[in-house]
């Protein structure tokens, strides 16, 4: 999908997720496990659903999320963030900027603000290589501020 | 001049049906549910009981699984 002439994996091929330093993703999870409550388990893949970080590393995140990012038809290209929810917890996935964020969470009423603390942390991952100018909630802000200022980015 | 045991009754009656309420949002708090977030903000709600919704729902249900037991 096109959105003001410019798709989203041109936008987000300015950085080689190859760069990141693994310190960087730990760090990323690191703070989703701090700012997020009720956060169960994380991780960080790259767009070829290799492991950056995660906050279990005995769960094997890759195979656990491809029926969650495949099979999805058409779609596949599009799709940004899955969020399913069951009786125990709910499940995030978001992929963005040649990333993919994962959260395992207790039930929320407001799902989306985790999809957008994970989508922040994902861009500030692929732009600077780091999460420190992340913070909770105030990131979220700059991040929506600034998607609606350019929305060619989103 | 009220009946005796009104006052009884109507607390009892407040009561339950309170608690029939907390267990009605319970129940929808709880209910399973799946968002497909697609570029340019579109959001598909599949039913979960749809094939697409079920395959989804249970790969959730998977990693909720995995999660649960790495943090045993």
């Amino acid at each position: 999908m096109r959105i003001h002439g410019c798709s989203f994996p041109d936008v987000m091929a300015s950085r080689n997720q190859t760069d990141l330093e693994p310190q960087a993703a730990q760090l990323a999870v690191q703070r989703l496990l701090g700012f997020i409550d009720g956060m169960r388990a994380c991780a960080v893949l790259d767009a070829k659903r290799a492991i950056l970080a995660s906050s279990h590393a005995e769960i094997d995140w890759a195979p656990l999320i491809e029926p969650l990012l495949d099979g999805l038809g058409d779609r596949e290209g599009q799709i940004r963030a899955v969020n399913c929810g069951t009786g125990s917890g709910e499940v995030f996935v978001v992929s963005g900027w040649g990333l993919i964020g994962v959260a395992v969470t207790e039930r929320f009423t407001l799902s989306s603000l985790v999809i957008s603390d994970l989508r922040a942390l994902l861009g500030d991952l692929a732009r600077h290589g780091t999460v420190e100018r992340t913070g909770a909630r105030t990131s979220e802000s700059s991040y929506v501020a600034g998607a609606h200022k350019n929305a060619g980015t989103l | 001049m009220q009946k005796p045991g009104r006052f009884l009754a109507d607390k009892v009656s407040f009561v339950a049906e309170e608690a029939a309420a907390y267990l009605r949002r319970r129940k929808l708090s709880r209910r399973p549910f799946v968002r497909i977030h697609l570029a340019g903000g579109r959001i598909l709600a599949p039913d979960p009981a749809s094939p697409q919704g079920e395959r989804l729902l249970d790969a959730a249900e998977a990693l909720l699984s995995a999660a649960a037991a790495a943090r045993e």
